[in-house]
C-alpha cells in the first residue's frame, strides 16, 4: 500500500517534470513575447560592438517578439557593462555583448572595479572572434618578427590600454619570444595608433584580423605574423608564429593561452541565476540568428564577420583561461601584461 | 581648376529632395537638443545613429552632421537667456551673454550669438574646403607632443577666462583639473580614486558638472526672490533688437575672423577636444581688447568670440575625421560610427575615392549652419521674452528640465544626484566670486593633457617639445600669455 | 560671508588632502598615476592657503574687496546681502524636494506633482499650476519616454 502510494507519487513527479521540461521552452518563448529586453554592450555608438548589436536587434525582435532596448555602456575599461549585467535582476531580460579579452583579464587579474564572476554567468553564444595579427610600420627597425626577436633595438608597440586586447597580444608575444619591447598606452583606438604609426611615434601594433586587413591596405603597415596555430583566412600569405619559430613547450604555452583568450571574442552572455529554460531559449534563438546564411553574408559584406560558437565551447574557453592557471602563473601573467614593458 | 568643378558638383549634390528633407528634420532636432540643458550633441547623435541603418551615404551622413552642427547654435540661446549652458561648450557664452540678458539686452545678445554661430560655421566650412585636397599632411603635422602642447595652451587660459581675481580663477581651474582626475586613467588602466563606486569608475561627468555649476545657482536665485531674469528693459522684445545684435557681428570683423580661426584650428587637432575652442576664443578676445575689464559684465564681443569659435570648430573637426578616421571632437566620434555603418571607411584611400562625398558633407555643414541661425533669429524675440518670466514660474520648470535632461544624457539616476552636489559647489563659488568657466575648461582639457604627455615622453623622450611644430606652439603660447606685457613694452618703446 | 571666504578654501584643501591621501596610503598608486594629482592638488592647496591668508588679513566689513569682486562677477541674480542664509536654505530644500518626488512617485507622476506643490506653495493660481503641471506631464511622457526612449523610472520607488 505504502509502496503503491510512493510509486503513484513518483509517477506524478516524473510526469510533471517531463511535462515541465517540454513546456519550458514554450513557456520561455511566451515569457519573452511583449517584454522589454536590455541589450548592453561596452562599445560606443557606431563602433564594432555597437554595429554587431544593432544588426542583431531587428532579427531578435522578429524572432522572439521582445522589444529590445540597446544600451551602450562604455567605460571602466569595458568592465562597467559586465558589472551591470552581473548585478541585473536574474530574469533573463538583460543580456550583454561582451568584450571577451577585457572581461576575462579583469577577472583573472582581479582588477579593481571588476565585480563579476564569468564562470557563474550564462554564456549564450559567440558572435565573432578573430585571430590577432602583429603589424610593423615602415619606420620599424625590423622587417620581420624573427629579426625583431634577435635584435637589440627596442620595438615600440602602440596600444589603447593595459587591459585591452591590443596590449595582451603585444606583451605575451614579446615575453614569449624575448623581444625587447617598450609599450606606449593611451591611444584612443586602433585608428589613432595607426596615425601614430604613420608618424613614426610607434612602430608595431597588434590588431584583430579584420582591422589589420583594413589598415594594411595602403601598404604603410605590414602584417608580419598571425598569433594562432592556423593561418588567417584574410591573410593566407602571412605565416603564423608557430611556422616562423621553433617554439619550446613553454613558449608555445603563452601563444595557446593567448588564443584561448581571443577565443571568447565578442560573445553574448547573461547574468547568473537566470532560469534554465530562458537561457536555453536565448541560446536557441541566437544560434538560429547567428547561423543564418543570409545574415552571415550581409555581415561579411560589412566586414563584420560572424563566427558562431555555442555556449559549451565558450564555457570551456573561459574555464581554460580562468581556471587552469596556478597562483604563480597568474602573478607572472600580471607582471607581463601590466608591468614588464612599462618601465 | 578640377577641384572647383568638384566643389560645384558637391554644391549641386545636396539639392536632392531626400537630402533636403533629412536636413529639415535634423536641424530642429539638433536645435532642441542644444536648447534643452543636459541633452547635448552627443545624445542627439546617439539617438539618430540607428536611423542611418539602410540609408544611402549622403542622406545618412547629412542627418547626423546637420543635427550635430546646429546643437551649439541652440545652446547659445539657453546660455544667454537663462545663464545655463545649453551644451557644455556654451559655458563660455554665459560669461557675457547672461549679463546682457539681465540688463534687458537679451534680444541683442541672441542676435549676435546666432549670427556669429552661423557665420562661424560657414568659416569652418571654408577652412575644410580649402584643406580637403591636402587633408593628410595637415593632420600629420600634429602628433602626440603637439596635441599635448595645445592642451597646455588651452589650460593656460584658465587665469584669463571669466571674471573675478586671477587667484580665484586659478583655484577654480585647478579644482576642475583635480576633479577630472577621478576615474579610469587610460595609460595605466587604473580606476583612480574610484572609492569602490561604479559611478566613479568613469569619473565625474561633464553634463552634471556643467549643469550643477551653472543651472542650480541660477535656479536658486530665481526661486529665492521670484523675480525674472531680466531686471531692466521691456518685455516686448522687438525684432529690431535682434537685428542690432546681428549687425554687431559685422562691426567686429577682425574679432570674428580671429575667433573662427581659433575654432577651426582647435577643431583640426584631434584629442584636444573641440570643447576648448570657445574658451580659448573668449580669452583671446579679452586679452586683445582695449577694455578687458568690461568683459564679464555684458560685453557683446564676449558673445561673438565664443560662438563663432564654437561652430567653426566642427568644420575643422571634420578634417581628421575624413583624413584618418580620427574624430576631431566627441561628436565626430559618433559621426565616424555613421560612416562605418554606411559601409564607408574614412582614411587616405577614402578621400581619393570619395572626394565628392567630402565636398557634399562640407555643403551640408554650410547649409545647416546658415539655416539654423536663420530659423532661430526669426524666433529670437519670443525666446528672449523668457527672460521676463516670473522666477517662481520659471525656476521649478527649469529644474524639471534639468533633472530630465541630465537623466536622459546617460540614463543614470546618480547623475541627477550629482547635479545637486555640484550645484551646491556652484552656488558657493558664485556668491564668493569664483568664476565657474575656468573649472569647466580645466575639467575638459585634463584628460588630453595627461594622456598625451605620457605618450610624448614614452615616444620622443623628455625633449619631445623640440619638434618644429611644437616650438611654434610654444612660441604662440608665450606670445599669448605675455601679450599685455608686450603691449606695454611696445607702447613705452614708441613713446621714447 | 567672510566666514565662508575662509571655510570654502579650507574645505577644498581638506578634499584634496583626503583624496590624495587615499591614493598614497590606501590605494598605493604608482607615480604615473599620482603625477597629475600631486601637481594639481599641490598647487590647489597652495593657492587655497594663500586665499585663506588674504581673507584673514582683509578688514572684516562686508564692503571689502571680496564683495566688490562679487558685484562685477556674473552679478548674482539677487546679490548675496539680499539673500539671507535662511531664505537660501529654504529654497535649497524646496529644490531638493524634486529628488524624493521622482523617486517616490516615478518620473511621469513625480514631476507634475512636484511642480504642483511648488507652484501652490509659492502662491501661483490653481489654473496656472494645473496647466503647467499637465504640460510637464505631457513633455515627460511623450518627449522623453516615447520619443527619446529614455529609461526613466516610470513606477514608484525606482521601479521601471
Amino acid at each position: 500500500m505504502k509502496f503503491d502510494r510512493a510509486l503513484c507519487f513518483a509517477t506524478v513527479i516524473v510526469t510533471a517534470l517531463m511535462f515541465n521540461s517540454s513546456a519550458g521552452a514554450a513557456d520561455a518563448a511566451e515569457f519573452y513575447r511583449g517584454k522589454t529586453l536590455l541589450f548592453m554592450t561596452p562599445g560606443s555608438p557606431g563602433g564594432g560592438y555597437d554595429t554587431y548589436m544593432r544588426e542583431i536587434i531587428p532579427l531578435l525582435e522578429k524572432k522572439t517578439g521582445v522589444t529590445v532596448l540597446p544600451v551602450n555602456e562604455p567605460g571602466g575599461g569595458h568592465l562597467l557593462a559586465v558589472n551591470k549585467t552581473y548585478a541585473a535582476a536574474p530574469d533573463g531580460l538583460t543580456i550583454l555583448l561582451t568584450d571577451g579579452e577585457a572581461s576575462l583579464l579583469g577577472q583573472l587579474l582581479d582588477a579593481p572595479g571588476a565585480r563579476y564572476d564569468l564562470l557563474k554567468m550564462n554564456w549564450i553564444g559567440r558572435v565573432n572572434s578573430e585571430k590577432r595579427v602583429i603589424l610593423f610600420t615602415k619606420s620599424s627597425p625590423y622587417k620581420t618578427i624573427v629579426e625583431a626577436a634577435k635584435g637589440s633595438t627596442p620595438l615600440k608597440f602602440g596600444t589603447t590600454g593595459k587591459t585591452d586586447a591590443t596590449n595582451i597580444g603585444a606583451t605575451l608575444t614579446s615575453h614569449a619570444l624575448g623581444i625587447k619591447a617598450s609599450i606606449v598606452t593611451g591611444y584612443k583606438g586602433s585608428r589613432e595608433f595607426v596615425r601614430a604609426a604613420i608618424q613614426g611615434e610607434v612602430n608595431a601594433i597588434c590588431l584583430s584580423e579584420s582591422s589589420s586587413k583594413r589598415f594594411s591596405k595602403g601598404g604603410r603597415l605590414t602584417p608580419v605574423t598571425v598569433l594562432a596555430r592556423e593561418r588567417s583566412e584574410l591573410f593566407p600569405d602571412v605565416a603564423t608564429i608557430f611556422e616562423q619559430f621553433k617554439l619550446s613547450d613553454d613558449q608555445a604555452w603563452y601563444f595557446d593561452y593567448h588564443e584561448a583568450f581571443a577565443e571568447i571574442g565578442r560573445s553574448i552572455v547573461s547574468g547568473p541565476g537566470v532560469p534554465a529554460e530562458r537561457v536555453a531559449y536565448l541560446r536557441k534563438v541566437f544560434a538560429e540568428i547567428l547561423n543564418d546564411a543570409e545574415f552571415k553574408k550581409h555581415m561579411a559584406k560589412k566586414r563584420r564577420p560572424i563566427s558562431y560558437a555555442d555556449a559549451a565551447k565558450l564555457d570551456k574557453s573561459a574555464k581554460a583561461v580562468l581556471g587552469s592557471v596556478s597562483g604563480a602563473r597568474k602573478k607572472e601573467i600580471r607582471h607581463i601584461i601590466m608591468d614588464k614593458y612599462f618601465q | 581648376m578640377e577641384y572647383f568643378a568638384l566643389l560645384a558638383d558637391g554644391f549641386l549634390r545636396i539639392w536632392r529632395l531626400d537630402v533636403l528633407l533629412v536636413m529639415l528634420a535634423a536641424i530642429p532636432f539638433g536645435l532642441i537638443f542644444g536648447i534643452v540643458p543636459g541633452l547635448s550633441g552627443l545624445s542627439a547623435l546617439a539617438i539618430l545613429l540607428p536611423f542611418t541603418y539602410g540609408m544611402e551615404p549622403l542622406p545618412g551622413l547629412a542627418l547626423l552632421l546637420a543635427a550635430h552642427a546646429v546643437v551649439y547654435t541652440g545652446g547659445s540661446v539657453t546660455a544667454i537667456v537663462l545663464g545655463i549652458p545649453g551644451s557644455p561648450p556654451n559655458a563660455a557664452t554665459v560669461l557675457d551673454g547672461y549679463p546682457m540678458a539681465r540688463n534687458g539686452l537679451g534680444g541683442r545678445a541672441i542676435g549676435a550669438a546666432l549670427a556669429s554661430s552661423g557665420l562661424g560655421g560657414l568659416f569652418g566650412v571654408l577652412v575644410l574646403v580649402a584643406v580637403l585636397p591636402v587633408l593628410e599632411p595637415i593632420v600629420l603635422l600634429f602628433g602626440s607632443p603637439e596635441t599635448f602642447l595645445l592642451a597646455v595652451m588651452g589650460i593656460t587660459f584658465i587665469a584669463v577666462v571669466g571674471e573675478g581675481t586671477v587667484e580665484k580663477g586659478l583655484i577654480a581651474g585647478l579644482l576642475g583639473i583635480f576633479l577630472a582626475l577621478f576615474g579610469y586613467q587610460p595609460v595605466t588602466s587604473v580606476p583612480r580614486f574610484y572609492f569602490d563606486s561604479d559611478y566613479l569608475l568613469d569619473g565625474f561627468r561633464i553634463i552634471p558638472l556643467a549643469l550643477g555649476l551653472f543651472a542650480i545657482p541660477e535656479i536658486v536665485g530665481l526661486s529665492v526672490k521670484g523675480r525674472s531674469v531680466a531686471q531692466r528693459g521691456d518685455a516686448h522684445v522687438r525684432f529690431s533688437q535682434v537685428v542690432e545684435g546681428v549687425v554687431a557681428v559685422f562691426r567686429h570683423p577682425l574679432l570674428f575672423l580671429k575667433s573662427s580661426a581659433i575654432g577651426a584650428v582647435v577643431g583640426v587637432v584631434p584629442g584636444v577636444g573641440g570643447e576648448t575652442a570657445p574658451f580659448v576664443a573668449y580669452a583671446a578676445a579679452k586679452q586683445s581688447s582695449r577694455t578687458p575689464e568690461t568683459f564679464g559684465s555684458g560685453e557683446i564681443e564676449g558673445v561673438i568670440a565664443p560662438e563663432s569659435a564654437n561652430n567653426a570648430k566642427e568644420g575643422g573637426a571634420l578634417v581628421p575625421t575624413l583624413a584618418f578616421g580620427i574624430p576631431g571632437s566627441a561628436g565626430m566620434a559618433i559621426l565616424l560610427g555613421g560612416f562605418l555603418i554606411l559601409g564607408l571607411e574614412p582614411g587616405p584611400e577614402f578621400m581619393r575615392e570619395h572626394m565628392d562625398l567630402g565636398v557634399g558633407l562640407a555643403m551640408v555643414l554650410a547649409f545647416a549652419n546658415v539655416a539654423a541661425a536663420a530659423v532661430m533669429i526669426l524666433f529670437a524675440p519670443w525666446i528672449a521674452r523668457i527672460t521676463f518670466l516670473r522666477g517662481h514660474v520659471l525656476a521649478p520648470l527649469l529644474l524639471a528640465v534639468v533633472v530630465l535632461g541630465t537623466f536622459a544624457s546617460k540614463n543614470n539616476p546618480m547623475d541627477v544626484v550629482y547635479v545637486f552636489v555640484f550645484g551646491a559647489l556652484g552656488y558657493v563659488m558664485k556668491i564668493l566670486g569664483y568664476s565657474r568657466a575656468p573649472l569647466i575648461l580645466g575639467f575638459v582639457l585634463t584628460g588630453a593633457m595627461e594622456t598625451y604627455l605620457h605618450i610624448s615622453i614614452r615616444t620622443y623622450g623628455l625633449f619631445f617639445f623640440t619638434r618644429p611644430i611644437s616650438l611654434i606652439i610654444i612660441a604662440l603660447l608665450v606670445l599669448g600669455l605675455g601679450w599685455p606685457f608686450f603691449k606695454r613694452l611696445f607702447a613705452r618703446w614708441r613713446r621714447t | 560671508m567672510r566666514r565662508l571666504e575662509i571655510i570654502f578654501p579650507a574645505l577644498l584643501i581638506a578634499f584634496v588632502l583626503l583624496v590624495v591621501g587615499a591614493g598614497v596610503f590606501y590605494y598605493q598608486y604608482s607615480f604615473t598615476v599620482m603625477r597629475f594629482p600631486y601637481v594639481s592638488g599641490g598647487l590647489l592647496i597652495l593657492l587655497a592657503g594663500w586665499r585663506i591668508r588674504n581673507a584673514l588679513a582683509a578688514p572684516s566689513s562686508p564692503a571689502d574687496g571680496s564683495r566688490a569682486e562679487t558685484e562685477s562677477e556674473t552679478a548674482a541674480i539677487a546679490p548675496p546681502p539680499e539673500e539671507s542664509a535662511r531664505e537660501v536654505l529654504l529654497t535649497g530644500l524646496w529644490l531638493l524636494g524634486i529628488l524624493p518626488a521622482v523617486w517616490i512617485f516615478g518620473y511621469p507622476a513625480g514631476i507634475p506633482l512636484y511642480l504642483m506643490a511648488y507652484f501652490r506653495g509659492h502662491g501661483e493660481r490653481w489654473a496656472v499650476s494645473i496647466a503647467l503641471s499637465l504640460v510637464a506631464l505631457a513633455v515627460t511622457y511623450f518627449v522623453f519616454i516615447l520619443m527619446l526612449k529614455v529609461r526613466l523610472p516610470v513606477l514608484p520607488l525606482g521601479f521601471s
